[in-house]
């Protein structure tokens, strides 16, 4: 019981410190910051709410596949996007020798 | 504090989690469902199954996952605009809701095992009452998009005079993902409202505590999923 | 083999089962015999003839499509169909095969049927979702074929946006019917999770299951994890066909590239989905009929979850030309071969397996040879087409419609054949004609390799695939390839003649006629209700060829309530 109340308050003063940040000019970083604490909370709530940590091996194995698998999907998605030079679908810009949809990426 | 699933735990993954003592077997009492001999180790089959729905459901959103991460790639201003537009004091008071409604939930599970019926009934529809709260707030947001003019797909007035590119895609998919969020929200309520009720008038054996689990299991995940969808649409 | 049989003796004190003294000719097929309890039946026996019954209506159904797309082809202009008509039904022979034959065939037939026998349970852990499953399948399968009926569907079985979200035909219905059957998978695929890890019978590890369970789970993972995201694609779909909303659309700000990411993302391990069964059985009659232990039980296992493994980081191959990043492009590519790598181990301890067994050359075996060739042949030409140099040429050709379809049809539909004869005595009780048997597999093999050979040439030369004009110096490699489809049409029938027989007419089926080790092969033909009349002590590995016949029977009964194996 005292553990699942830690963690309530764990999570609510993360979820206040989240909050709060976002009132702070962080740039780029504002991102990266509100998903790692969201990333702690929600260690939180898989490990002592759902108590995964008593769960057996078998249940351990479901989560972690499942975590696995969206972040290959993440990462793979967004490392297309990330290194793509023009988007492919923006009008192309008037040029006299147009080659390929990406002249600043290496080519093909 | 909950002895039954310590003794789960130490059986290894290979065997089944078979009664070690004719003790145990009475303890625990007969199966009610074909395929396995003990409640218990059909409880543990029934969890694992929830996980492994769960797994599926995790993908599920995955999937809007990777689309914010590449549509925030393609249009950095666009996304930052539209965050910045969004009503974030609603929608960050939503996350302190489930976050509330979870704490309840899993505290309704702990004190059932303990055999205090009243209160973890009491907590379980506490925790569903949470859930309409959620429900409301997130309607009185779509409320407040609607009257500034914003629609899903791009419609409506504020587009007007708001161009920057990725606007409309953000919110399409702000509505999409919300709203399906939204419809897991309700079945949790349905299904915790269900087995909350056979908790209140004593129909929901303690031996069978694990059909509470499943539905807050699945109360956590939806909370989840909320977890990371509040920073990628209200804080940043 | 005596370090496992000691070892289990401690543990193997016989489980009491529900009816030890049941009937001795009472068998799942006559325990009950009205409709109702074949269409409310909770066993998984039932439920994978349910499922075999409905999945061979949909290959009956795309077979017939896929006829016609070969008589269109037969003169470069129109032969018997209009391009308006054409779209719809090369749309609808790769929708029906792929998510209404392909994926659920193997898997929701023989999987559930033998899943649970082979790891000494009673049924599935959650039988009525298991029916569930069976009628969310029908229910999805109803409703894309009512969208074909009214308005059809013209977007190629991959629904890419912008056109999907444009396209006059009944987009809507089609993608929600996807969505619909998609669940039905999702469903089968956690069943089969939770009763390998939950329902194995005493004494039975994991290192002692059946190769084809270890098939079936890591096909479940794959099904389990990757068919929400084509859920949400559907999804997606709908929306932007039906309210358009444009997530997809670039004049809003979209990008159809993500579409094809999400769809992909699903529909290469879907390959898999597809494959990794074929390869169970495979697994399966290759030990039985050489009389041998596998080469590597352990390298035939693992590379299986190898293979569902990397299955989820190839999905960008069939967007090269598409225009993602070169740098993910070349990242795809390689992260391609490794499945490869998996594959190749798995072929390779089949051969060795093979090698010195003593083979007896059935039907089933037949069908395995032919697997092998032409699934080395279609996985060399995936790797070919993997390298983005190459792929720049062949995408979108012929070439690539001849690659998949010898994975999907000399794969997937040859060891579909080659696990229908194989268990075919055990889920009837019947013998089949092996001469018959033989003649059809050959057929099938020459009706097969006569239509999709050829596709490669034709994709080599430039055909592109979807067309409806071609060029007449195309014609002749067309006409052979139709030739050779009628064979294949053929040759299918011919099976199902044959094997309609036996189901009447055939010899009655021993408990083991092939002689097998594998534990399906331990309870009666056709198995009784709860599948074992005493549960077996599985004190035998499965692929336990050291010894004679007597000697492994006497270690695999019950010692005390022992049903006569003759």
């Amino acid at each position: 019981m005292r553990r699942l109340l830690l963690t309530a308050a764990a999570l609510v003063a993360l979820w206040g410190a989240s909050f709060g940040l976002s009132y702070v000019e962080l740039g780029r970083a504002s991102l990266a910051v509100a998903l790692i604490i969201a990333a702690f909370k929600a260690v939180l709530v898989v490990l002592v709410f759902m108590e995964l940590l008593h769960e057996k091996t078998s249940v351990k194995l479901a989560a972690g596949s499942a975590l696995l698998t969206v972040t290959i999907f993440v990462t793979l998605v967004a490392a297309d996007v990330a290194t793509r030079a023009p988007a492919p679908l923006d009008p192309p810009e008037p040029h006299p020798t147009h080659v390929s949809p990406g002249t600043g990426a290496p080519g093909w | 504090m909950h002895t039954q699933r310590r003794r789960l735990k130490d059986t290894t993954m290979s065997e089944h989690p078979v009664h070690r003592s004719a003790a145990d077997a009475v303890a625990i009492g007969p199966a009610t469902s074909e395929p396995f001999d003990t409640l218990l180790h059909q409880a543990h089959a029934a969890r694992l199954g929830m996980w492994v729905f769960l797994a599926s459901e995790l993908l599920l959103f995955g999937g809007f996952f990777a689309l914010l991460t590449a549509y925030r790639f393609e249009h950095a201003d666009g996304f930052r605009e539209a965050v910045h537009a969004n009503t974030k004091v609603l929608g960050s008071m939503n996350t302190l809701v489930l976050l509330t409604s979870s704490t309840c939930v899993a505290v309704a599970v702990h004190v059932f095992r303990e055999g205090r019926r009243r209160l973890a009934g009491a907590l379980v529809f506490t925790t569903v009452a949470l859930g309409a709260v959620f429900l409301t707030l997130k309607m009185t947001e779509y409320g407040l998009h609607f009257h500034e003019g914003i629609f899903p797909g791009g419609h409506g007035e504020w587009f007007l005079h708001h161009d920057t590119p990725g606007l409309a895609t953000f919110w399409t998919i702000y509505f999409v993902a919300t709203g399906l969020h939204a419809m897991h929200v309700t079945v949790g309520m349905i299904f915790l409202g269900i087995v909350g009720r056979s908790v209140l008038n004593g129909r929901l054996p303690r031996a069978h505590a694990h059909r509470l689990e499943l539905a807050a299991v699945y109360w956590h995940l939806v909370d989840v999923v909320w977890i990371f969808l509040w920073p990628l649409f209200y804080l940043a | 083999m005596t370090a496992t049989a000691t070892d289990l003796d401690v543990t193997a004190a016989p489980v009491p089962t529900a009816a030890p003294t049941s009937a001795k000719p009472s068998s799942y097929l006559t325990d009950g015999t009205t409709v109702r309890s074949w269409l409310l039946t909770t066993d998984h026996k039932r439920i994978a003839l349910l499922y075999f019954v409905s999945v061979s209506f949909f290959l009956f159904l795309g077979g017939i499509l896929a006829l016609a797309l070969r008589l269109e082809h037969l003169t470069p202009g129109p032969t018997i169909m209009s391009a308006y008509t054409y779209n719809r039904v090369f749309t609808l022979h790769g929708v029906i095969m792929v998510f209404l034959f392909l994926i659920p065939s193997i898997p929701a037939t023989f999987g559930n049927f033998l899943l649970p026998i082979m790891i000494g349970a009673k049924d599935l852990a959650f039988p009525r979702i298991n029916l569930l499953s069976w009628y969310i399948y029908l229910a999805g399968a109803a409703l894309l074929i009512w969208a074909m009926i009214n308005g059809g569907l013209d977007t190629g079985w991959t629904f890419y946006t912008p056109y999907s979200a444009h396209s006059p035909s009944a987009v809507v219905p089609a993608v929600l019917g996807v969505f619909i059957v998609g669940w039905s998978s999702i469903l089968t695929g956690l069943n089969f999770i939770v009763s390998v890890h939950t329902l194995r019978a005493r004494g039975l590890r994991l290192m002692k299951m059946p190769l084809f369970v270890w098939a079936i789970y890591s096909t479940s993972i794959i099904q389990v994890l990757a068919t929400p995201v084509l859920g949400l694609s559907m999804v997606l779909v709908a929306i932007d066909a039906g309210l358009g909303w444009g997530i997809f659309d670039p004049s809003r700000g979209g990008d159809p590239v993500l579409f094809q990411h999400l769809f992909w993302f699903y529909s290469h391990p879907a390959v898999y989905i597809m494959i990794l069964p074929a390869m169970g059985v495979v697994s399966e009659v290759i030990p039985t009929f050489a009389r041998k232990v596998p080469y590597s039980y352990e390298a035939i296992a693992y590379s299986a979850l190898g293979i569902a493994f990397t299955g989820f980081l190839t999905w960008g191959h069939h967007m090269f030309t598409a225009g993602i990043s070169a740098v993910d492009a070349g990242a795809f590519g390689i992260l391609s071969m490794m499945v490869a790598v998996f594959s190749a181990i798995k072929v390779f301890t089949w051969v060795a397996t093979l090698y010195k067994g003593s083979i007896s050359l059935t039907t089933p075996l037949a069908y395995v040879f032919v697997f092998l060739f032409l699934f080395v042949f279609g996985g060399m030409t995936g790797v070919a087409v993997a390298s983005t140099s190459l792929d720049l040429h062949w995408h979108d050709t012929y070439f690539v419609v001849a690659h998949f379809h010898f994975i999907m049809v000399g794969g997937a539909l040859t060891a579909f054949l080659a696990g229908l004869h194989y268990w075919f005595p055990k889920v009837t009780g019947r013998m089949y004609g092996e001469r018959l048997g033989l003649v059809a597999c050959v057929l099938v093999f020459a009706g097969f390799f006569v239509t999709f050979f050829p596709q490669f040439l034709l994709g080599n030369a430039g055909m592109p695939r979807r067309y409806y004009y071609y060029s007449p110096e195309h014609q002749p490699l067309h006409v052979i390839s139709t030739i050779g489809a009628l064979g294949l049409g053929a040759a299918l029938l011919l099976i199902l003649g044959y094997l309609g027989w036996a189901l009447v007419y055939g010899e009655k089926a021993p408990d083991n006629p092939w002689g097998s080790r594998s534990y399906e092969w331990l309870t009666r033909s056709p198995p009784p209700t709860h599948n074992f009349d005493a549960t077996p002590r599985f004190a035998l590995g499965p692929y336990d060829y050291t010894r004679p016949d007597e000697d492994a029977h006497a270690h695999a009964e019950a010692p005390a309530q022992g049903h006569d194996h003759v």
